[in-house]
């Protein structure tokens, strides 16, 4: 113990000193979380994500249901040629 | 528990959770340091052995609050999904060590020599904790 480099103050304030720079982790963990996730909240970025995706979705159907209907109604002419 | 979540974060659970879960994975660093300090392994003109180590028992009690709070947030929210099965592990592990931990400071007594070896364990179980959920939304 002799070794000891000299220290200053007490132990509450050595204490005290050591729960600020906890708080100050705390804080700064905080901010920088805050800054980096943004204001849109990532349940809304899924949402609006997932949104797009029924959108795109919704798109190809109707793509595919245009798609059959064109080439139902070539069938058809066919068949009334057929007919006639 | 879904809905109560929900209604506490104002529908921001995840971005609550990241943000208490990296709160803790930084004081975990810190606490590593406190007690090099408080095992004499790192020696600071401004910080005494014993200061140090009673600022990492009130710390520590904190941390341990903290992440049952995220523990709940993880489990009432999020369940147990079989795509995070990692995480579910290193969380598990995680709380098993700290509270094995917390039985040595406090009961077992005669452990103690484990107990470098024990904080060194929850710091890294933290991290990697940490690095398979949160981080993946921070970069």
């Amino acid at each position: 113990m002799a070794d000891d480099p000299p220290r200053k103050g007490g132990t509450a304030p050595q204490l005290l000193g050591s729960l600020l720079v906890a708080a100050l982790i705390v804080a700064a963990a905080i901010w920088a979380v805050t800054a980096k996730l943004g204001p849109t909240s990532i349940a809304e970025q899924e949402a609006a994500q997932e949104q797009s995706e029924e959108a795109e979705e919704a798109e190809e159907e109707a793509q595919e249901a245009g798609e059959e209907g064109a080439g139902g109604s070539e069938s058809g002419r066919r068949r009334r040629g057929r007919d006639r | 528990m879904e809905e109560f979540l929900l209604s506490l974060t104002r529908g921001n659970v995840s971005e609550v959770k990241i943000v208490l879960a990296t709160v803790v994975a930084l004081l975990a660093a810190y606490q590593v340091g406190l007690m090099a300090v408080g095992y004499g392994k790192l020696q600071l003109p401004f910080l005494r052995p014993l200061p140090a180590s009673k600022a990492h028992r009130a710390i520590g009690d904190s941390i341990v609050a903290v992440t049952l709070v995220v523990a709940v947030m993880c489990v009432g929210y999020f369940g147990f999904e079989d795509d995070e099965a990692v995480h579910i592990l290193l969380a598990s592990a995680l709380l098993a060590v700290l509270a094995f931990k917390i039985l040595v400071v406090r009961r077992l007594h005669r452990l103690g020599r484990f107990l470098p070896a024990l904080g060194i364990t929850v710091f890294l179980l933290f991290w990697a904790t940490w690095l398979s959920a949160a981080v993946e939304h921070l970069i």
